[in-house]
């Protein structure tokens, strides 16, 4: 079907980005509506990870046994997402082909640092980390996203400062140590922004711990210049991230011990 | 010019079988086709939740909802809530605990509540204050609608 | 002439409110649900400038538009006898004439046979432009040589106050109006008081966001207008349409139907004769319903700098208070006037001075115009007194609570000389919130980690009732003893509805299953002098309450008649006239004489208050309206974010009529004063509303609650039915100086600008260490 549309018929999911775009005038002549394709809604677990289909909404991620025992912060986060009727109604892949910075999935899944599958327009299919995602790819129909085994990795999100700055944060395990981990931040900047966490060698929790003001003071200071609007200055987000990144850091820390 | 599409969806336990533009919004073929004016639009962008209907037992916002997308599916309106003449123990407790003022929420509002009791019997405090964020009132200030809520659940549990 | 008696209340019993049913089962029906045959459907093309001249308007193209019926422009408003409208100060066209003021201001309207068509032929219409700079501030507006809103006056005269007080219309290059009151010599005291300090508030702005939009539908046949209207004042507007159009006023019928939420958004003249001047000139009726985002850009509550100096003697008592309020009104004039009075009359609090002097202007500003919230200038006269009080205190280093005390009014005790005296006893409803909030018992500023909590007290102020209102009413009971009430004051969700039928039934012993409160129609309905004020209960309940009175003298003198005996040898109640130990029922008393289609006994009510030259404001204040408010918050010192974590809420009602209503009417109106405190603003980039749209504006939702939020109702007796007061704007005076003053508690720092925002907090925390 998609083969056969216009260059700019867009897929429709929930379609909560897509109407809202049309509500603000946005001139949308054709549309290939996605709703009814149930492969696509489904969350396996696989060898390589969890896999949640793109059109997996909201409200099932939060409520989906899967989620909650593997990805217990993952499911947990998602409560308070939006609010129900959107998570009831929004596919988790309509909200990171959104690209729009106060849209969480991506940032979950950055943190994660999960792989998009696409399926492009010529049949083929392609896997993108979700880290490389940037707003305006088109790689064709986002099909699914897979988490990697939850045994190594540890997930954290601090939505406590909407609309000024939320951020997911992702450590990799590697025999109790972190290995390696990303900030996802959203609010702050253009779109959802996906940060590495410089570990030179594996920290075990109190090293972590020991670390996270530090490694949180530098990394903020190494960003881009954030946004400066009504929500927060970039002087007021750069210190915020810093200081969330820092608290989170230490509760994560603190659940590894 | 805009296509036509054939859908088929029953609305408040009746089958509706009817033809409309391809682009024509749930809450004006409530409102307009089926004149089930109980549906109110608010904000039109998803955010109020005034015109929150359910569709196959969930809430949306009918004014950001296709026609199309209810196709082969089951809405219930305000209208459809009451059985018989008879109030459903939410309409009872909302009467009788100040739920509403304005009154213009209040559909939305209560068809939210019935979705929340269906998936939490005897839902906390907490619970009811999250997943009434999905509807804005102006009016209340909320407290005596989640009393509404915690007295529906204890009515329904009966 | 009230009847303000105290004693057990008839209306201690909860009862289902009459307009329930309808509400809970979407039966009710708004002016939003209105239809007419052969309606057609209207949009608004705006200005998208915040300042320009109107060179030219092209409408061929969107006339030319199949579907498009009729165009109308600001050369169709000119041609009117009288195109202005505005309280007091009439400046606001019925559309944009010469320039457009602010972005949103009405340009060119469109009637199509439906909307798709109408948004289209939006499109189609060209506006040539010449742009002028804008004034988006205050101090734009005031600075030498600013650029003026207005070329020549505006129609309209000053409101009219007692001797002595000044009020001036456009006294000044772009500003609207000003107040000016005195009472003794307040700079000669300020000069001998121990203490003198200044301090400056920043209110902000915010949106009514009433869900309901501004919805209205006009039909013009003949000599007749018709307009069902969400508007809250149906007779004012029948005075502004007849006026405007140039029509006998009996020739213009206004119906009111359940409103979608008002809160003064819905006050006085809107948009509500351009739609009367679509319909007249598409020869249809025309329904105009607004998006919530035009509502928007319709009306704000006034944003405004208050500066206060206030003197103090060393041991804490209030001396004098010279305060300066610039209000900002926005493009047009509204009810600024009149907010303008009010915040100046307000601003000394609820406390004893010796002296006063205060100065109070509405600013003109190429933004969206101020007029009526809910509060009505008590909220921005409250916030900065009540900051400023807990600021004094803490520089004396006396606890808040004991220095309210030691300066508050006493009961009887007159709010300033010439008006009537407080009815309500402040320090009990102080030591109410006290007790519940745990005050006493607080731990000041600490800290836990990065947190630390305080807890902070506020009694906001205002009158109450309007000044000088008047009402009218009947009450019609049909011969089977069923009552219909037919009063003008509209169901806006604060429980009119309710209050005034149990009125009229307690008056008459009958049922409140029996009083139906009678659809609004300026034909057929007594006049109401506005939805506004809190003076339903009061105001129109009175007149209620004397037309049920007076139905039931003309039903015992019928019974008397028939009886063979006095009037005053009888009782009424349940429909039943009593005689000693005989009952004898009405209903066939009725039909025995009168036959047919029997009889209905119609009683007629009015009431006003009454006028006082000695008075400041020409009639004493019918009651007065406190706000006492305790709050607690926790203040994350890192992030500035501020939780409140519990938030008492307390009013006086006299005695209720509708205690359900009551407490709604307080809680409601809290929260959104809550909002206003953190996050809540109408904001401008310049000339530009930054987040004019229901998803970007952030209302209060139930996930915004306090962690543990109440609400206290007393009753101190007031001077309507059965001693009630008025109570719908009580819960918004306090809120936002309580949780300033909790802060202020926690962290050590003041707020004086609102939303107290993250970032401000936080900003403030730094610049005190």
């Amino acid at each position: 079907m998609q083969a056969e549309s216009g260059d700019d018929a867009l897929f429709m999911a929930g379609g909560i980005d897509l109407v809202n775009r049309m509500k603000f005038g946005e001139l949308v002549a054709e549309v290939i509506y996605l709703g009814g394709i149930t492969e696509l809604a489904t969350i396996a677990g696989t060898e390589g990870g969890l896999r949640l289909g793109s059109l997996v909404t909201h409200y099932q991620l939060e409520t989906s046994a899967a989620v909650r025992t593997h990805f217990p912060e993952l499911a947990q986060t998602w409560q308070d997402v939006a609010n129900i009727r959107i998570r009831c109604k929004g596919t988790i892949g309509g909200n990171i082909m959104a690209a729009n910075p106060g849209y969480d999935f991506a940032l979950a899944a950055m943190a994660a640092n999960a792989r998009l599958n696409f399926l492009g327009k010529d049949g083929t299919a392609r896997t993108v980390p979700a880290t490389e995602l940037s707003g305006s790819i088109r790689l064709g129909l986002l099909t699914a996203i897979t988490l990697p085994s939850p045994a190594r990795l540890s997930l954290a999100f601090d939505r406590s400062l909407r609309p000024a700055v939320t951020l997911a944060v992702g450590l990799d395990l590697e025999l109790g140590k972190v290995t390696a981990g990303r900030l996802a931040v959203g609010c702050a900047f253009a779109g959802p922004m996906a940060v590495t966490l410089p570990f030179d060698k594996p920290l075990p929790p109190r090293g972590l711990a020991q670390r996270s003001a530090t490694l949180a003071r530098d990394l903020a200071a190494s960003l881009p210049e954030p946004l400066s609007e009504a929500h927060g200055s970039a002087h007021y987000r750069r210190r915020m991230i810093e200081i969330l990144l820092r608290r989170n850091l230490v509760m994560l820390a603190d659940r590894l011990a | 010019m805009t296509s036509q599409i054939d859908i088929t969806v029953t609305v408040n336990r009746r089958t509706c079988r009817l033809n409309v533009p391809v682009n024509r919004i749930l809450a004006d073929l409530l409102r307009e086709d089926l004149l089930l004016t109980g549906c109110k639009i608010g904000c039109d962008q998803a955010v109020c939740g005034a015109c929150t209907v359910l569709v196959d037992g969930l809430p949306v916002t009918a004014c950001t909802t296709f026609a199309f997308e209810v196709d082969g599916t089951a809405v219930t309106t305000i209208e459809g809530l009451s059985e018989g003449g008879a109030l459903h123990p939410i309409q009872r407790a909302f009467l009788e605990h100040g739920g509403f003022q304005c009154g213009f929420c209040t559909p939305g509002m209560i068809l939210s509540v019935k979705a929340l009791l269906k998936q939490h019997g005897d839902p906390d405090e907490n619970t009811i204050r999250q997943w009434l964020g999905a509807n804005i009132c102006r009016c209340t200030g909320y407290q005596m609608i989640i009393e509404a809520v915690r007295a529906a659940a204890g009515a329904m549990a009966e | 002439m009230m009847d303000g008696t105290a004693g057990d209340s008839p209306f201690r019993f909860p009862v289902t409110a009459p307009d329930g049913p309808d509400k809970v089962t979407g039966a009710a029906r708004y002016t939003f649900d209105v239809t007419l045959p052969g309606m057609l459907h209207a949009k608004v093309l705006r200005s998208p400038h915040p300042h320009a001249r109107i060179v030219a308007i092209d409408t061929s193209k969107a006339e030319a538009l199949p579907g498009v019926v009729a165009v109308v422009t600001g050369g169709d408003a000119a041609r009117l006898p009288d195109p202005y409208y505005g309280v007091a100060i009439r400046d606001q066209p019925v559309i944009a004439i010469d320039k457009v003021r602010y972005v949103g201001d009405m340009v060119a309207a469109v009637a199509a046979f439906d909307e798709e068509t109408a948004y289209r032929a939006l499109a189609l219409i060209d506006v040539h432009y010449d742009l002028l700079p804008p004034v988006s501030t205050i101090d734009e507006a005031l600075a030498d040589g600013a650029p003026l809103l207005f070329d020549a006056p505006a129609a309209g005269e000053p409101i009219k106050l007692g001797d002595g007080i000044t009020s001036l219309k456009e006294p000044r290059p772009n500003v609207l109006c000003e107040f000016a009151y005195t009472n003794g010599d307040a700079d000669a005291v300020l000069a001998s008081s121990d203490h003198v300090f200044e301090d400056r508030f920043h209110f902000s702005r915010i949106n009514h966001f009433h869900l309901e939009p501004h919805v209205n539908v006009a039909r013009v046949t003949g000599e007749q207008i018709e307009l069902w209207s969400c508007n809250q004042d149906p007779f004012v507007l029948r005075s502004d349409i007849a006026r405007i159009f140039g029509r006998p006023a009996n020739n213009v019928r206004i119906r009111a139907s359940y409103v979608g939420g008002g809160f003064g958004g819905k006050s006085f003249c809107k948009m509500e004769p351009l739609v009367v001047l679509l319909a007249m000139k598409a020869s249809r009726p025309v329904r105009l319903c607004l998006s919530l985002d035009e509502s928007l850009l319709t009306l704000t509550k006034h944003a405004g700098i208050l500066i206060l100096k206030t003197g103090v003697t060393r041991d804490g008592r209030l001396t004098a208070r010279n305060s300066e309020i610039q209000l900002d009104g926005g493009a047009y004039s509204d009810a600024s006037a009149l907010t303008v009075v009010k915040t100046g009359y307000r601003i000394t609090g609820p406390y004893r001075w010796e002296a006063v002097t205060t100065r109070a202007y509405a600013v003109r500003t190429n933004t969206v115009p101020a007029g009526s919230f809910r509060g009505f200038g008590g909220t921005q006269a409250s916030f900065a007194s009540e900051s400023q009080l807990d600021m004094i205190a803490r520089r004396l280093e006396i606890d808040p609570y004991d220095f309210r005390c030691k300066n508050l009014l006493a009961v009887g005790q007159p709010f300033q000389p010439g008006d009537s005296g407080i009815d309500s006893n402040l320090t009990s409803g102080l030591d109410e919130v006290v007790e519940r909030l745990g005050y006493r018992q607080r731990v000041r500023g600490s800290a836990q980690d990065h947190t630390a909590r305080g807890m902070g007290l506020s009694i906001g102020i205002k009158d109450g009732g309007g000044t000088g209102n008047h009402a009218q009413a009947l009450v019609k009971l049909l011969p089977s003893g069923r009552a219909i009430v037919s009063a003008a004051a509209v169901e806006i969700g604060q429980g009119a509805t309710t209050t005034l039928s149990r009125i009229a039934a307690e008056t008459l012993q009958l049922p409140l299953e029996w009083v139906r409160y009678g659809a609004i129609d300026t034909d057929h309905t007594p006049l109401d002098n506005g939805t506004h004020a809190s003076c339903g209960t009061v105001v129109t309940g009175v007149a209620v309450m004397r037309a049920a009175a007076d139905a039931r003298r003309q039903i015992l003198e019928f019974a008397a008649e028939r009886l063979g005996c006095t009037a005053d040898e009888l009782a009424l109640d349940n429909w039943t006239v009593r005689r000693g130990n005989y009952a004898h029922l009405l209903e066939p008393m009725i039909a025995e004489h009168f036959g047919g289609a029997g009889f209905e006994f119609i009683g007629r009510g009015m009431v006003k208050v009454p006028n006082d030259p000695k008075a400041p404001l020409t009639a004493v204040s019918l009651f007065w309206m406190p706000c006492w408010v305790g709050a607690e918050v926790e203040v994350d010192r890192e992030t500035g974010k501020v939780r409140v974590v519990h938030l008492v809420v307390g009013a006086d009602s006299g005695r209720s009529v509708n205690a359900v209503a009551c407490r709604g009417q307080v809680e409601g109106a809290a929260l959104q004063a809550l909002g206003q405190s953190l996050f809540e603003e109408l904001r401008y980039e310049g000339g530009s509303p930054a987040n004019a749209t229901p998803l970007d504006y952030r209302v209060p939702l139930a996930r915004d609650l306090p962690d543990h939020y109440e609400s206290f109702i007393l009753e101190h007796g007031g001077p309507g039915p059965f001693g009630a007061k008025g109570i719908g704007e009580a819960g918004m005076l306090g809120v936002a100086s309580a949780i300033a003053n909790a802060i202020h508690d926690a962290v050590g720092v003041r707020l004086t600008e609102i939303p107290f925002t993250p970032e401000r907090v936080l900003a403030a925390i730094e610049a005190s260490s």
